[in-house]
């Protein structure tokens, strides 16, 4: 007797893992698939890393944490990057397609978002992923006419702050850089997929927020964070940020 | 024997109740059929009526709180219960002291339950506290009530309409209240019967039993219903009685026969869910990320994908049109209407061709664990949302099939 386990329904092995609770996992859904019900299928488990105790512990732990995260998504989305450029090949009615993959949504909340696009989170100039507004004038009309984040010089400016945080060197100018846009010394992930980082250039419109955690952002977290419904937005952000952090 | 006095001058025979008039004859008799002398003859003389309160006692334990026994307890007595009803006028009395009632009795007056009719005991109780209740309670005084509630300014027309009384005790009183309530009387047995005749005793071997057992066992709290269903259908296999099943070289083979023992047992699972893990793709890697060692696992999403697709079939949409793209519109009612997904297709198909397509994901992340948002409810995305993934439990399907 042969058991075949269909591969994709196996969803964890979790029997195998004696810290289980310190992972968290990341899902995938294939649009292409017509289901009535949205079918989530786990393809990896992101360790959770802690603080510890140690000089710039903060700091330290979200170096790491940013660190893990986005390699633990390389590894899961390697063989799809290179499809997402090369292409493999599917029989569909009689005819060869090549198809492509594509990341078109990638649903997170606020912190995460800020982690998988490898931004600053917090307390940072430019606190929004997708344009260059300040933080002095985020949530005022200006904010609306604020330049969009261009996905080319970013990820420049991003590789070049990683290949010095790698080899230890030049650590002004891997300030600097992470100073413009308010980047980390880490290279998205998901950046190596196409359509994300060429055309057409998706990167930072790819974030969706998952409504279950943002959904009270802009009414109840100010709440919750004690502060009044009638502060100004920019101060709210501000201080739920703080509040997060 | 009968309990009324007997006559003067008339002895009985504390045995057996021959009666004669010489106490002569009464030890002639005991001695010659009782073989001993026993009493003096006079005992039923000394028997006293009892005192009105015992007789009120007796009588409410019987359940007899008619007003014409009560009425022949107030004549033995002169003495006033709450519960009674004697027609003799009372006197008026102080306003601040404490009547007793006149008023019937509130509750229907049941017979003394015997104890084939009671074998649980709870309608003995129940007469115990009904007596306890009438026989100690005197009713207060209703012209102080009224002007209570004068003061109170009528707000409680409708409140008060049954008599108020006082308990010789607060234990009494507190029973009292709660006895008013009914909510025993009215309660009914917990379960609904299914049917007229339920189909109980069902399970009467060892076997069944132990099945029984295992279904109401299991998990702390049973099986559920459709678990049960599950169940029975392996039953049904496992008994080979199942319609259409296949016949193979281990139809007719024992569990006993494949696992010698429950270690074999769960060792083959076990390793089969390895092997079937390992299938799947599932690999783990080492992390050290400032000295830090962290586990990771993960498994490639091409090929998650690929086996969707493989058991998709041609239940498959590749383009946002029919066979091909869809022109710019409006419509945003599936994630193929969205600008993201035709941007891609549009420049796919621009740079490959017509015989060229896109594989759409959508990835997602239970951030709370990086986050520590704290978000708890299932994700409006999916079905299945994020929300367990955070409780660890072990979620393995696995398809073993001959």
């Amino acid at each position: 007797m042969k058991p075949s386990a269909a591969p994709f329904l196996v969803d964890c092995p979790l029997h195998l893992i004696e810290t289980a609770h310190k992972l968290y996992p990341v899902r995938i859904r294939v649009l292409n698939i017509a289901t009535e019900v949205a079918k989530w299928i786990t393809i990896a488990y992101v360790p959770v890393v802690r603080r510890l105790q140690e000089p710039a512990a903060d700091d330290r732990g979200r170096v790491r944490r940013c660190g893990v995260l986005q390699r633990v998504l390389y590894a899961a989305f390697r063989e799809f990057e290179s499809c997402s450029h090369i292409g493999m090949e599917v029989q569909f009615k009689g005819r060869t397609l090549t198809v492509f993959g594509r990341v078109l949504c990638y649903l997170c909340d606020r912190p995460e978002e800020r982690a998988v696009l490898a931004l600053k989170a917090g307390q940072c100039d430019f606190p929004c992923s997708t344009c260059m507004v300040p933080l002095a004038e985020a949530g005022a009309a200006v904010a609306v006419t604020a330049a969009k984040r261009v996905v080319i010089d970013s990820l420049a400016g991003q590789i070049e702050a990683a290949e010095h945080y790698r080899r230890a060197r030049h650590r002004q100018r891997r300030v600097a850089l992470e100073a413009v846009g308010s980047m980390t010394s880490f290279v998205p992930a998901l950046a190596g997929m196409a359509g994300l980082s060429t055309e057409p250039l998706l990167l930072y419109e790819m974030i969706g927020f998952d409504i279950l955690h943002v959904c009270s952002f802009c009414s109840s977290l100010p709440w919750r964070c004690g502060l009044p419904k009638s502060s100004p937005p920019s101060f709210r952000w501000e201080k739920c940020q703080r509040r997060w952090e | 024997m009968s309990d009324l006095p007997l006559a003067e001058m008339q002895l009985e025979c504390i045995i057996c109740g021959y009666r004669t008039r010489e106490l002569l004859f009464l030890r002639r008799h005991q001695r010659a059929v009782h073989g001993r002398a026993e009493g003096d003859g006079l005992h039923r003389q000394r028997l006293r009526s009892p005192s009105p309160m015992l007789l009120s006692l007796q009588r409410a334990a019987r359940g007899d709180v008619s007003p014409a026994a009560a009425d022949c307890c107030g004549r033995h007595g002169g003495f006033h219960q709450a519960g009674d009803n004697s027609a003799s006028p009372r006197p008026p009395r102080p306003t601040t002291s404490p009547v007793p009632s006149t008023d019937p009795p509130s509750h229907p007056t049941p017979s003394r339950p015997s104890p084939s009719t009671d074998p649980t005991g709870m309608a003995a109780i129940a007469t115990e506290l009904r007596a306890l209740m009438e026989l100690t309670r005197v009713r207060v005084n209703e012209d102080t009530l009224r002007v209570d509630a004068d003061r109170a300014g009528d707000q409680d027309d409708d409140a008060v309409l049954s008599p108020e009384y006082a308990y010789s005790t607060i234990a009494t009183h507190v029973r009292v209240l709660y006895e008013e309530l009914k909510d025993v009387q009215r309660s009914k047995p917990l379960a609904d019967a299914r049917r007229k005749t339920p189909l109980t005793g069902k399970f009467d071997s060892f076997r069944l039993r132990a099945l029984q057992r295992y279904v109401l066992d299991t998990g702390g709290a049973g099986l559920s219903v459709n678990e049960q269903a599950k169940l029975f259908e392996f039953l049904d296999v496992w008994d080979r009685t199942k319609e259409g099943m296949p016949q193979d070289a281990g139809h007719y083979q024992l569990l006993r026969e494949a696992f010698p023992d429950v270690g074999a047992f769960r060792h083959a699972l076990e390793d089969d869910i390895d092997k079937a893990v390992n299938e799947a793709g599932w690999k783990r890697v080492t992390l050290v990320e400032l000295d830090q060692p962290y586990e990771a696992y993960f498994r490639s999403a091409l090929g998650v994908t690929r086996a969707l697709l493989k058991a998709a079939g041609d239940n498959v949409r590749w383009w946002s049109g029919e066979s091909g793209p869809a022109p710019p519109d409006d419509r945003r009612e599936t994630p193929f209407d969205g600008d993201a997904f035709k941007l891609c297709e549009r420049e796919v198909i621009a740079k490959y061709g017509e015989n060229s397509a896109i594989i759409a994901l959508h990835v997602f992340s239970d951030a709370s664990q990086l986050s520590w948002s704290g978000g708890t409810c299932p994700g409006p995305t999916s079905g299945s949302g994020p929300s367990y993934l955070r409780v660890v439990v072990i979620r393995i399907y696995i398809l073993l099939c001959s």
